[in-house]
């Protein structure tokens, strides 16, 4: 590897990226806040760190593997995306009605997590060796059949939410390969034609989550208790919000989990809506800076690979934050970079090093 | 860069997308942190703070000497926090023999499980209360609340009262005077999480609460005790259907006593069961009657104070009075002359209808309605009637109830009505506005003593005629005529008075059996102390006011005399001689 290709690192993504992290970490802090208790004896604050410190260096590795290298193995990860997602439907760890997770003994893997890097490589492997035929129908059918098995798989976990943004991702890309408008038109009468049989194809608890996003006082104190208590707490915010672990609503319990789908409710709460404008900026910035990988990027795989990380961080942060404002159901989605969780953070982390290898490497021949 | 550049509109859809959804997301943002922000921190607050409220004291019901008929008492009520108990069965078998209530019972209401408190006794004794507290359980405490308590049992029932559950008065004085005696409760706004607990050293709001104001009543608890219990005799000797007494010191107004029968007791379990509903009015105040005979001192009060006719006057008694199309008779009837004295004495009808005749219809109503009949006394107990008086102005006014209204047919009053009225007759001729409520106290500087003075209404009579009136009134019971002594008569002292029997109305007329009996009397008569007035309801025994009011009048009058300390009288009337009885003089003073 030429140290050349370091002159193109980027730094403001990274920069970005460590604020969002902190920034994180912050929340995690507060909303798991205990007033007597010394730092270090907040158990996920520490554990949340650690986990950032891994995402880090995973990262630094990221820098120094050129990206090309993940196109070669596409297939592996592809099988390693699927095999987990299997895997965890079968060992998996039951946790809120759900197995989402598969327990390595020092830390509670979520293959979904991994699953949607992984299967933005094998994707952008696929619609890039196949660029010129993306235009034929047959290419945009396979290409969703490999998004297709990972969805399926985490639908019935059930993960509705994953189910989507992998969904999402696969579109943001094709948009970027090039699939052709009357194509898009068949997939979304396909698509509007078996809404119905999705609906029956839900869970219980997806449809249970409908009827309560489309009326939280349905159920008060059961599935919509948490709606009406995170938009309680963000519409609490004002302007400037309550003040760091000050807000009522995440730090008298009144909100469940508030240090992990609903991270953003205490955010909003404590550091109001300019704390929230805060993280936007931050977001999209970050976003920017991948989107310009993508700009930047010679070559299709790479450039497809940059379009799926900002296909699935921006899907992901837009349902995340929809469903803390009722804006979108509720599905157990991470906030990225913020919310507490190891596998969302850590590989959230290791995309931005996956991206600033593709910046780094942008130039065909380095002088 | 070759083909890529073509399709940078792709890039641009993306970028899109990213705009739109901050865009959705700040807008949405906006709307409710910003805008809805107010209604959110409400319902933010609603949530986490909670608002005890700390029960002000009820004030206290004194009567006149400062003993208490109504008051408060502090209780301890024991709740528990269910849903932080994780051994339900040990505590309710510690409480259980405690507190006396069955394990079992405990147990179950120990299983529900909810954040708000979930009461386990009521009204729990100190002693017990002490004893739970010693076990120091966590997840039960007490509650102070407080409950009516009536230390001189139950009497004056319709007058007082009664407190509903909420602690709101709910009829008689408890609820005419319920701003004062209520108070202001108190709060405690505390910050609470989602188990319920108070958080430590977080900011609270306490308000203080204001106990309420003590009404002090005219009421003498003695009185109140001798009408009680005469009343109740009256009524059962008598077979009666219920009844009132009525006592009023006819130189202020002051009610020393209203007892009614019947009437409920506050220690009733069953005390608000629908079918009590109807004991929960005074009848004193709130009932009208055609009141017979006693009205005849309205009539001669006016007949007398107009000069109409004058105290020696006497007519022929014919054994009939034709009038206006309509026949006057007596009961018993007492051929020839007749003086006014004699018209009281032996309840002449035809006598009562001679003076109001002659006193014409114009005249006699504006006596009538100056004694305060037809009217509202404005006594301060809730539900007053203002009973019925027609006249020639009021229409549905008939010539000939000019004569029947001289002996109280054909026009209603209430028995407070009628105590004031005989009142202003023998008190030197002043209406007083009858009062029960002489002070009222408060707690608090902003919220201080109200202190209610007797009230004068207007001169009615002259005070000569008002104390000829007297002396006539006394001769009334005093007069031996046939050999029977009067039954309201007092030994050794003067009381003055008049019998009432009043046929009952119905739709048909005066068809009914029953009557009501009744006597209003005074004492001692040379300076009235007490105003009394007996009615009974129906008495089956007897119908007559004579054999039935009478002696309960004797009986209360009797106590009084001997509570108030009025030395006996000699005996001056005896004789059934008018002229005797003008030249009465003070017998002395207490």
């Amino acid at each position: 590897m030429g140290a050349k290709v370091w002159r193109h690192l980027d730094i403001p993504l990274l920069l970005l990226t460590l604020l969002l992290v902190g920034y994180g970490l912050a929340m995690v802090y507060s909303a798991t806040y205990q007033p007597d208790s010394h730092l270090l004896s907040n158990d996920l604050l520490v554990k949340q760190g650690i986990y950032a410190f891994i995402g880090l260096a995973l990262l630094t590795v990221m820098l120094t593997i050129d990206y090309r290298i993940l196109g070669n193995v596409a297939h592996i990860t592809y099988a390693v995306a699927v095999g987990l997602l299997a895997l965890v439907l079968i060992i998996g760890r039951v946790t809120h009605g759900s197995q989402r997770w598969v327990d390595l003994g020092i830390f509670p893997l979520q293959p979904s997590e991994l699953a949607k890097l992984l299967l933005i490589i094998t994707l952008a492997k696929y619609m890039a060796d196949h660029e010129e035929e993306m235009g034929e129908f047959r290419h945009v059918a396979i290409s969703l059949g490999i998004v297709a098995v990972p969805a399926a798989l985490t639908f019935i976990q059930p993960d509705l939410g994953t189910a989507v943004i992998l969904l999402s991702i696969w579109t943001g890309m094709a948009v970027m390969a090039g699939v052709r408008l009357v194509h898009w038109a068949i997939l979304g009468v396909a698509a509007i034609l078996a809404a119905p049989l999705g609906y029956l194809g839900m869970q219980d608890y997806m449809r249970t989550r409908l009827t309560v996003f489309l009326d939280p006082q349905s159920d008060p104190l059961g599935a919509g208790y948490n709606i009406i208590q995170a938009l309680t707490a963000v519409g609490s915010g004002g302007w400037l919000g309550r003040g760091f672990t000050s807000g009522t609503q995440s730090q008298l319990n009144f909100l469940r989990v508030q240090y992990a789908d609903f991270i953003f409710s205490v955010l909003a709460e404590e550091l109001g809506f300019i704390g929230a404008v805060l993280l936007f900026v931050l977001i999209v910035s970050l976003l920017l800076r991948v989107l310009k990988a993508t700009a930047l990027s010679t070559e299709t795989f790479g450039r497809l690979v940059a379009t799926g990380i900002v296909a699935w961080l921006t899907f992901q942060s837009f349902v995340n934050i929809g469903m803390n404002i009722q804006l979108l159901p509720v599905t157990g989605v991470p906030l990225p970079f913020i919310s507490y969780g190891g596998s969302s953070l850590i590989m959230a982390l290791v995309a931005i090093g996956v991206t600033e290898s593709i910046i780094m490497r942008h130039k065909k021949i380095e002088f | 860069m070759y083909e890529f550049e073509e399709q940078r509109w792709r890039l641009y859809a993306l970028l899109s997308v990213i705009a739109i959804f901050v865009l959705v997301l700040a807008v949405r943002l906006f709307d409710i942190q910003v805008l809805q922000n107010a209604r959110y921190s409400a319902l933010a607050k609603k949530e986490h703070w909670r608002e005890e409220v700390i029960p002000a004291r009820r004030g206290t019901i004194f009567d006149a000497s400062g003993h208490e008929l109504a008051t408060s008492v502090e209780f301890e009520s024991l709740y528990a926090i269910t849903n932080q108990i994780t051994n339900p069965e040990k505590i309710a078998s510690a409480l259980a023999p405690i507190v006396n209530v069955p394990e079992a019972d405990l147990l179950a209401r120990l299983a529900v499980r909810q954040t708000a408190p979930v009461l386990l006794k009521a009204l729990v004794p100190t002693e017990e209360a002490e004893a739970v507290r010693k076990l120091r359980i966590g997840e039960v405490y007490f509650d102070t609340t407080f409950k009516r308590a009536y230390p001189e049992g139950n009497i004056a029932g319709q007058l007082l009262g009664l407190v509903g559950r909420d602690y709101q008065g709910l009829t008689g004085i408890e609820a005419a005077f319920d701003a004062d005696l209520a108070g202001k409760p108190g709060s405690l706004l505390a910050e609470r999480d989602t188990g319920g607990d108070e958080i430590a050293l977080s900011p609270s709001q306490y308000s203080q609460p204001h106990d309420g104001a003590d009404v002090v009543l005219t009421i003498d608890r003695y009185v109140q005790r001798v009408a009680e219990r005469e009343l109740g005799n009256a009524v059962k000797k008598h077979r009666a259907a219920g009844g009132t007494i009525v006592v009023m010191e006819p130189s202020t107004g002051a009610i020393l006593a209203i007892a009614n029968r019947p009437t409920f007791a506050f220690d009733d379990p069953n005390l608000f069961a629908p079918n009590k509903i109807g004991l929960y009015k005074n009848p004193a105040v709130a009932d009208a009657w055609e009141p017979g005979s006693i009205f005849k001192i309205v009539t001669m009060a006016a007949g007398l104070d107009a000069r109409a006719v004058t105290p020696d006057e006497s007519f022929n008694n014919t054994g009939s009075f034709a009038y206006a199309g309509g026949v006057v008779r007596n009961v018993i009837t007492r051929l020839g002359p007749e003086t006014m004295a004699q018209v009281l004495q032996r309840s002449s009808n035809i006598g009562a209808s001679y003076v109001s005749t002659k006193l014409g219809a114009e005249r006699f109503y504006r006596y009538v309605s100056a004694f305060g009949f037809g009217q509202p006394t404005g006594i301060e107990i809730p539900g007053e009637a203002t009973g019925i008086v027609r006249t020639p102005r009021t229409g549905n006014w008939y010539p000939f109830d000019l004569a029947a209204n001289s002996f109280g047919q054909g026009i209603s009053v209430t028995p407070i009505q009628m105590v004031a009225a005989v009142s202003a007759a023998v008190n030197g001729g002043t209406l007083m506005r009858p009062y029960v409520v002489k002070e009222v106290i408060g707690k608090n500087e902003k919220n201080g003593r109200r202190v209610y003075q007797p009230t004068i209404l207007r001169q009615v009579i002259s005070p000569t005629t008002s104390q000829t009136l007297v002396k006539m009134l006394v001769s009334a019971v005093e007069v031996v005529e046939g050999g029977q002594v009067r039954m309201a008569r007092v030994p050794d002292y003067q009381v003055g008075g008049k019998t009432g029997t009043a046929q009952i109305p119905t739709n048909q007329g005066y068809t009914s059996a029953d009557t009501i009996a009744s006597f209003v009397g005074f004492g001692p008569a040379d300076e009235a102390r007490f105003v009394a007035l007996i009615k009974l309801d129906s008495p089956q025994d007897s119908p007559w006011g004579e054999t039935t009011a009478a002696p309960a009048f004797k009986n209360v009058a009797e106590q009084l005399f001997a509570y108030m300390r009025v030395p006996p009288a000699k005996a001056q009337y005896r004789d059934g001689n008018l002229a005797g009885a003008v030249s009465v003089t003070r017998t002395g003073s207490p």
